[in-house]
């Protein structure tokens, strides 16, 4: 006992050190990036002048005196890689990188919450009036643009004098001193084509909402938290004939893909499959460890296991004592069960006790009711005698043996 | 300024023209100091369609005379939609919030072998003597909740279950008595009841909120309570779900189920039984919860008991440590009265959902109980036995590991194994039940189509069976034989495979499954016979399809038809069968 003590405290002490950090490797950064640390005395209107690239005005202000003036007036330098992806002086050539940059660091990132711009009557108390997200999302032919600095001027600008809001000459009420992975979640991406001016309606003619995709938009607190929307919300749609034409159908590759491939893997993954097959993770090996997630979330159950209350506590049982097991099959009762018995635990998930004494306490088929098994049950007990000892003892087979043996029966 | 009061005193002329120019002057005259109005629109005005909407609070009081009207509710947020809950997916299927809810099946079902001509390996049998070649029986479910009915706080459960059976019987000629004959195939019923299987009612937030006590349950009636083991009680359970603490404390009497005899009906036993856990998650933000649970079994003065077995406490401690939510480690420890009953430790993974792994090692000491907490004494060995043995409790150890995950989100794959051991020393009593042995299975289903599964299965489990002098005995005719040590009997091993395939046009609408499986058995041999060979294994399988469709979103239809080979064993029949309809309402 003392032994089992020591291990648990060890174990204890083992679980509460803190985690160890699991170095993942980071994808290249571009060593050229201006570094905004630097620049930390520099005010950001003094480079970011509107939305035009900083130094785009004939290298202004990067070239002024106190800056860096003799990285324009010699040979190109390193600083030079900021902006420029080469520069020849003969003939001089110096194409641009691309701005704003987007590869997978992300410098000053914002910390946008569209929860907080979403959440209707706190943003009334404050400024009296709420925002949708086509307010910020604009409908142009194109489809929903993707809000710039433009977008909040017309709320944070100084001249809107919000009360409440803040305001846009203070770039770090948005932006945050850091450079961190971009975290953007993608649905439509490599050949997927979507188009949001056509899913306004569905087929009813019914107004799609935007949550009804993007559901946990409107608990995001930051980009992190803000995931891209779920197949599962395109088959809500796209399996039902009321709301999605014929030829728009989940079945029909080609509604969503560029291309069908002929892979094995061009079959439709599972979370394209119609909300009444089985969820995603019901996998063969959720069917034999699910505990915790039915314990974690019994209501989800209940949703189809319409055997169930519903109640979240202590419910296992509304399942288990009515659902066959896959190997529970017509041999089971007679002929198999018996080896499984090694694992007690699993036959009392759904039985207890008395369901095996009940019935063991039965005569079982090959008793040959009307027939005098009794006498004649030799071959069957040679070959396995286990099932025979499972109910009886030896005391109950010598009494007859030995008088049965001393006629010579046996 | 001076222009306008000159053009004053002109319009209205005399007195009345210098009053109304001083008068004008003096309104105006603040204005000469006022700056020059910026009248120019700077930026862009938020957009018109921006809604604008009063504010709660702007509404007015009412009236002080009028009784207090609670203040209005606040604005309806954008949407209703919870992004945390994803009950939107299965909206259309049930809803769980309903009032009431109930499920109603009713079945009908036919079992039972033909005679194949063949001699048995024992008596002969006969059909309509000693067996039915068919015997049908009806069942039914009824599974009824409610929640907030009559009381806002009162949630009620029912399951009960109908049985529908007669037991056959065949009268020989000449004789005034009918013999009993065997029961059908698939069922372990033979009766007609009607019992309530599960039946309680639950109320909470009954009490004060103060001192959190709505965070109180009362459950009542037969119910099952997950403890140191599945307990079926009749009695009551009062819980505090709490956000650091949950506990529990329960007593009853156990409910007898599957009972034919009333011998066994009345053989119940009482149960008093605690629980207590603490999430140190949220107390001191360590991913650890902490669970201890007693359960005492009262067999004396309480009912009638269990015969023969004394009063006996169980206790648990459980660690849970929980880093990640996807990642659980659980070490359990488990008592006998004062001794130390067995002790397991279980690693948990789940990876995107669909990716689990379990690692789980159970240790078992020979003090542990027999069966279930009721029964942890031998019976009297040279009484007919009285329950189902498993022979002497074994120290064993068992190790298992399971994963699956699903590959390209098409090919559902799942492996297993498990090692046990026996850790009994020399000399002891030992089990065929707790014999060692390795096992090693797995099933994979593949999607060729959208609606189309093809899987296979299979199962392999090799037992190490004791050389124990003596064994096999040499069966010497007309002289009885004793019977074998338990260590030695019992299979050697057996392997099971099987292959299916499954259409699915959604779960809830219409499927069917067709299988097909396999079974060979390989015995201990602990008899042998020099003038009679003894059988040491056997094969035998089966198929199964099945039919599942649903008639709107209310009532669905069951079929099942099973059959297996002729069972090597039984050779007086051909095979079993048994063809399964069902019929559920939900509501």
């Amino acid at each position: 006992m003392t032994t089992h003590l020591v291990i648990a405290v060890v174990a204890l002490a083992a679980a509460c050190t803190p985690q160890r950090k699991v170095d993942t490797p980071l994808p290249p950064a571009d060593v050229a990036r201006i570094s905004h640390g630097r620049h930390a005395q520099v005010p950001c209107g003094g480079c970011h002048r509107g939305a035009a690239r900083p130094g785009s005005d004939d290298h202004r202000p990067c070239d002024d005196g106190a800056c860096h003036r003799k990285d324009f007036t010699g040979e190109p330098t390193r600083l030079c890689e900021v902006c420029h992806a080469a520069i020849t002086a003969r003939p001089l050539v110096a194409p641009l990188k691309p701005y704003p940059i987007e590869d997978a660091w992300q410098a000053e990132p914002s910390r946008f919450s569209h929860k907080r711009h979403l959440e209707a009557a706190k943003m009334e108390d404050r400024v009296g009036f709420h925002v949708t997200c086509t307010d910020c999302h604009t409908r142009g032919d194109a489809g929903l643009s993707r809000p710039d600095h433009a977008a909040c001027t017309r709320c944070h600008a100084a001249e809107v004098a919000l009360a409440g809001a803040p305001r846009m000459e203070d770039c770090r009420t948005c932006h945050e001193p850091a450079t961190r992975l971009r975290t953007r979640q993608r649905l439509i991406r490599d050949d997927l084509h979507f188009d949001h001016t056509r899913h306004r309606a569905d087929r009813r003619g019914r107004t799609i909402h935007c949550e009804d995709c993007h559901v946990q938009t409107q608990s995001s607190t930051g980009y992190r938290d803000h995931g891209a929307p779920r197949v599962e919300s395109c088959v809500a749609c796209h399996d039902d004939t009321a709301r999605t034409p014929a030829v728009m159908r989940m079945r029909i590759c080609e509604t969503c893909h560029k291309k069908r491939s002929e892979t094995l893997t061009s079959i439709a993954p599972r979370n394209h499959l119609p909300l009444t097959e089985r969820p995603l993770d019901h996998t063969i090996a959720f069917r034999r460890d699910h505990a915790e997630a039915a314990e974690r979330d019994a209501t989800r159950c209940a949703a189809c296991h319409t055997q169930m209350s519903g109640n979240p506590k202590q419910a296992c049982d509304e399942c288990h004592q009515t659902m066959l097991p896959a190997d529970h099959r017509i041999t089971w009762r007679e002929l198999d069960h018996g080896t499984e018995a090694v694992d007690r635990e699993r036959c009392a998930r759904c039985h207890v006790t008395d369901f095996c004494t009940s019935c063991h306490r039965q005569r079982p088929r090959s008793h040959g009711f009307a027939t005098a098994f009794w006498t004649d049950h030799g071959r069957s007990a040679r070959i396995d005698i286990r099932p025979c000892v499972a109910c009886h003892s030896e005391g109950f087979c010598t009494p007859c043996h030995v008088a049965i043996g001393t006629r010579g029966v046996r | 300024m001076t222009r306008a009061m000159t053009r004053a005193m002109t319009r209205t002329g005399g007195v009345r023209g210098v009053t109304a120019a001083i008068a004008l002057g003096l309104t105006a005259s603040p204005a000469l100091a006022a700056p020059q109005l910026q009248l120019r629109i700077t930026h862009e005005p938020p957009p018109r369609h921006l809604r604008m909407r009063p504010r709660a609070a702007a509404t007015a009081p009412p009236p002080a005379a009028r009784p207090a009207t609670p203040m209005p509710a606040a604005p309806a947020p954008l949407s209703q939609v919870d992004p945390s809950d994803r009950s939107d997916e299965i909206a259309g299927l049930r809803d769980v919030l309903e009032p009431v809810s109930f499920s109603l099946t009713i079945g009908y079902q036919v079992d039972g072998a033909r005679p194949s001509g063949k001699a048995s390996l024992d008596a002969p049998v006969q059909e309509g003597r000693d067996y039915s070649a068919l015997r049908s029986y009806g069942f039914g479910e009824l599974f009824f909740s409610t929640r907030g009915v009559a009381l806002d706080s009162l949630s009620s459960y029912i399951a009960l279950r109908l049985d529908a059976g007669q037991q056959d019987s065949y009268r020989p000629p000449g004789q005034a008595n009918a013999l009993r004959v065997a029961p059908p195939i698939t069922t372990w019923f033979e009766r007609t009841t009607f019992e309530v299987r599960t039946g309680w009612g639950e109320i909470k937030d009954f009490l004060p909120r103060r001192f959190g006590l709505r965070k109180l349950r009362f459950r009542a009636g037969s119910q099952y309570v997950y403890g140191p083991w599945v307990l079926h009680l009749d009695g009551g359970l009062l819980a505090y779900d709490g956000d650091i603490v949950t506990a529990s404390a329960y007593a009853g009497g156990s409910h007898a189920d599957y009972v034919n005899t009333a011998e066994l009906a009345n053989e119940r036993y009482g149960v008093a039984g605690l629980s207590l856990r603490v999430d140190l998650r949220r107390l001191a933000s360590l991913p650890i919860a902490v669970t201890g649970e007693t359960v005492g079994v009262i067999n004396a003065g309480v009912i009638n008991g269990v015969a023969g077995q004394p009063d006996s406490t169980h206790r648990q401690l459980e660690v849970d440590w929980q880093p990640r939510r996807d990642f659980t480690v659980f070490a359990q420890l488990r008592t006998l009265g004062d001794r130390l009953a067995s002790e397991r430790v279980q690693f948990r993974g789940r990876y995107r959902q669909v990716s689990n792994l379990v690692f789980d090692v159970m240790r078992r000491f020979d003090t542990d109980w027999r069966w279930d907490p009721s029964f942890i004494v031998a019976d009297d060995p040279m009484a007919a036995r009285r329950y189902l043995d498993l022979g002497p409790v074994v120290p064993q150890v068992i190790a298992s590991l399971r994963g699956g995950t699903l590959i390209a989100e098409n090919v559902d794959l799942l492996l297993r194994t498990a090692i046990a051991a026996d850790l009994s020393k020399p000399g002891e009593p030992k089990s065929s039940f707790s014999a060692g042995y390795v096992e090693l299975g797995g099933a994979l289903e593949v999607r060729l189509r959208r609606t189309v599964a093809v899987g296979a299965s299979a199962l392999s489990r090799q037992t190490t069976r004791e050389d124990v002098p003596g064994v096999p005995i040499i069966d010497v005719r007309l002289s009885p034989q004793p019977l074998a040590p338990s260590e030695a009997t019992g299979e050697r091993g057996f392997t099971e495979a099987g292959g299916r395939m499954r259409m699915s046009l959604g779960a809830r609408r219409f499927s069917a499954m067709a299988e097909v499986y396999g079974r060979q058995t390989r015995y201990a041999i602990t008899y042998r016979d020099p003038t009679n060979r003894i059988d040491t294994s056997d094969v035998r399988g089966g198929g199964r399809v099945t039919l599942d469709a649903w008639i709107g979103k209310r009532v669905r239809l069951f079929a099942s038809y099973d059959l297996s080979s002729a069972i090597e064993h039984t050779p007086e029949i051909t095979s079993y069968k048994s063809l399964r309809l069902t019929m559920t309402g939900v509501y």
